[in-house]
């Protein structure tokens, strides 16, 4: 062997070696993989993240969108929890190629309007309740069931697949009423189990499904938790003549670069029994789901310094009566503005910010009426008898569907008159009021007052 | 609630600077026949109880819809609605930052936001309310108070910055030192915090609509008692490029497109100077009468601006 020869061979050797060097390894490992992915959502999300699945089964086998018949059930039992549907199930070819997929291909994003986007959802909801899961589902033609223990599944770093059991079947035919998924977690994580413990936390979700699923409630699906039949928080504006809600909708983009986006903007006042607060903001939903809830944040307009300029604390309880709702439609889910546990905006993406401006254009005269009808709440000769109280005790709460909407909000502008009420004090003893109070039939001091001045004005005046 | 009360103290049409800059505008304005009819355009303004600019943009440029917008009390309310000169003006009582959101903009508008107090964030409400929802073709106005300090305290050199902070927040750029903010510095800070919240806005704006531009063509320094800052611009998409370029706005001696200030100096003359001046000009005067009385700056900045020169003299009506 010649000298150059072995100086060449030399060279290769260490032009491989030198590769090799400058490789770093950066394979995911299951067991971060997967804490990573639960620690990014509650409890309440990944239930919901479920029904989510359940839901896009209703979507693929009822294109018209009406549920009506179909039904989701979860049930809860000390160690274990079951969600079965009969919305179509999920066919084999979805399970191989997507539904098991820890993220989604680009040829799977068209999946009409559904509710799974990212290809996450349902896996990490799973990772999060328990450490052992089954999944069987019977689609028209196909009939399987998956089992993961997920301690084993994470052990082995290099196998990134699922199995069918052996009962898979792939070319038959399933009834309609067959039809339907049901998946078991058992069993439950310490933390998932006491949460299930918790009456008050049950109550939370229950509502919290009836809030961020009301839609597809609407459409016809029957939820249960426990048997509890889970209503739906339907989204309702006042309205009358003389205060309109406002409401836009516009199809976007207007050049082809993306796929076509709806959106819906209403903004106007609501109204619930308890005056709560918390139910105050902004309401965003993504193909039917509700995203954000009651949002008083920067990211829908409130501000502690710019946007709308509300002085802190950013939220005041006179906006309780505020409420927004966003509704964003796109066949293909990927570029809507949700985040990957549908709790929240992503408030980068191309169609968000364009529709931010417009929330705020339309909110700000909505902020404008709520401070005057705070101010006449404050002047005391006036306080919640004044017309603007009126004109909102009149108006009549309809379903953001009913609600015949207009442009801009429409409410009247008057502004309570300042100096032409005058206030009238005299002191009598309680005793005497009281007996007063008795042939009136009424309950406050003031209630006396304003009813024997009405007495003597219509008796002895007019 | 915060009223503007400048009105009430200075009738707005004598003085000198505002004066001219109005003329300037509208002269401007007379520009965007080529983006459409002007008769098709609305104007939106502060008509105070004087309506100077109202009566000038119907005068000079035939424009019909006009809206102005008054935070009055009760009482005043019936002084400005008297005092409008044409009824096609419609005035509309409230904060501009309520008022603004409320009109319908399918319209072409110019909207002049004749601010008599220093740039806040509401300021920049309506600035952003503009961006968001006006057409192209469109153009926005933005005047300010530039004194960098609370007009009813003293001036302190080292609290300027401390006292825009409160004003603007998170809005004024990191880099700004109370040096910055000093004789026309303010202006210029507060001009580029304008053009950064248009820009904010049209970038939000642009990732649905088609591509709206924004080109600047107003910055305007003067001071008649306070200095005063005004500036603002076109908004435009790429069909109306050629638009732009052909109308002959941007030839005009008083357009600014950045951040050299067009700086609007009056000089103290007598009707007479005026009317001996005049008959020299528009040629070069400096030349030829440097045997007047007349010092070469004043004589400059006479013919620079003669055209939108004023003159005021008491009358007996």
């Amino acid at each position: 062997m010649g000298a150059n020869l072995v100086a060449r061979r030399m060279r290769l050797v260490s032009a491989k070696t030198a590769t090799e060097q400058r490789t770093i390894e950066a394979t995911p490992r299951k067991d971060f993989f997967i804490s990573m992915l639960v620690r990014d959502i509650d409890v309440n999300a990944a239930i919901i993240d479920l029904i989510d699945n359940s839901v896009d089964g209703a979507i693929r086998c009822r294109k018209e969108k009406n549920f009506n018949g179909l039904w989701i059930r979860i049930e809860v039992v000390k160690d274990k929890f079951v969600i079965e549907d009969n919305c179509g199930g999920i066919s084999f070819a979805l399970a191989r190629h997507y539904a098991f997929n820890f993220g989604r291909s680009p040829e799977a994003r068209a999946l009409g309007h559904s509710v799974g986007q990212f290809g996450v959802g349902m896996k990490r909801a799973l990772f999060k309740l328990g450490t052992k899961f089954k999944i069987e589902s019977a689609a028209a033609n196909s009939r399987f069931t998956v089992e993961v223990n997920v301690h084993e599944w994470s052990k082995n770093n290099d196998d990134w697949t699922f199995r069918f059991n052996d009962d898979l079947e792939t070319h038959t035919v399933i009834p309609a009423d067959k039809r339907g998924t049901k998946i078991t977690v058992t069993p439950l994580n310490p933390v998932v189990a006491e949460y299930f413990e918790d009456a008050e936390k049950i109550n939370q979700l229950v509502r919290e499904i009836g809030e961020r699923h009301q839609i597809s409630i609407e459409r016809g699906i029957r939820i249960t938790f426990n048997g509890i039949l889970v209503e739906a928080q339907v989204a309702k504006l006042l309205f009358s003549e003389q205060l309109k809600p406002a409401y836009v909708m516009r199809v976007r983009p207007r050049r082809k670069k993306h796929s076509v986006v709806t959106y819906q903007i209403w903004v106007g006042l609501g109204r619930d029994e308890r005056e709560d607060p918390q139910r105050a903001g902004w309401y965003v939903f993504c193909n039917g789901r509700m995203i954000l809830r009651a949002d008083q944040s920067r990211s829908t307009g409130w501000g502690e310094d710019d946007e709308i300029k509300l002085t802190i604390p950013k939220y005041h309880n006179q906006f309780k009566m505020f409420r927004g709702y966003v509704m964003f439609d796109s066949q293909d889910g990927s570029v809507l503005p949700w985040n990957t546990t549908k709790t929240g905006l992503d408030k980068e993406s191309w169609i968000y910010p364009p529709v931010k401006l417009q929330m705020l254009t339309l909110m700000r005269p909505v902020i404008d009426f709520l401070n005057r009808v705070d101010k006449e709440e404050n002047q005391p000769e006036i306080g919640e008898a004044g017309p603007l109280h009126k004109i909102i005790a009149n108006a009549d709460l309809l379903p953001l569907s009913e609600v015949k909407g207009s442009r801009r909000f429409v409410a009247p502008t008057i502004s309570p008159p300042p100096s032409k009420m005058g206030v009238i004090t005299y002191r009598e003893p309680t005793e005497t009021i009281d007996r007063v109070k008795k042939v009136l039939k009424v309950q406050k001091n003031r209630e006396v007052g304003e009813k024997t001045f009405e007495y003597y004005l219509k008796q002895e005046v007019e | 609630m915060k009223l503007p009360g400048s009105w009430k103290g200075v009738n707005f049409s004598i003085r000198f600077a505002k004066n001219i800059e109005r003329k300037m505008l509208s002269e401007a304005f007379r520009c965007l026949r080529s983006f459409g009819d002007l008769n098709s355009y609305r104007y939106v303004g502060f008509g105070s109880t004087f309506f100077s600019d109202f009566k000038l943009f119907h005068r000079n440029l035939g424009i019909t819809e006009m809206i102005s917008i008054e935070a009055a009390d009760e009482e005043d309310k019936k002084r400005f609605s008297f005092n409008r000169p044409y009824r096609c003006i419609k005035v509309k009582f409230g904060l501009s930052r309520y008022v603004l959101p409320t009109l319908s903009w399918n319209r072409k508008t110019i909207l002049w936001l004749d601010y008599d107090y220093a740039l806040d964030l509401d300021v920049l409400a309506d600035v952003k309310c503009f961006c968001a929802n006006a057409g192209s073709g469109s153009i926005m106005v933005v005047t300010v108070d530039a004194r960098g300090h609370d007009p009813d305290g003293p001036d302190d050199p080292e609290k300027r910055l401390s006292w825009l902070k409160q004003r603007l927040g998170e809005k004024i750029p990191a880099w700004i030192r109370n040096r910055d903010l000093a004789g026309w510095g303010t202006a210029e800070v507060c001009r580029s915090i304008i053009e950064d919240e248009v820009q904010r806005t049209l970038n939000a704006r642009n990732r649905e609509d088609p591509q709206i531009q924004y080109l600047q063509l107003f910055n305007f320094e003067y001071q008649d008692t306070a200095k005063m800052l005004t500036t603002g611009g076109l908004l435009y998409d790429e069909q109306q490029e050629e638009l732009l370029e052909k109308c002959g706005i941007k030839s005009l001696p008083f357009i600014r497109t950045g951040k050299e200030p067009y700086r609007i100096e009056v000089p103290n003359l007598t009707l007479n100077e005026i009317r001996h001046l005049d008959k020299k000009l528009p040629k070069n005067v400096v030349k030829k009468l440097l045997d007047c009385p007349i010092s070469v700056d004043d004589m400059k900045k006479y013919s620079e601006l003669h055209r939108y020169f004023p003159a005021f003299v008491e009358a007996e009506l």
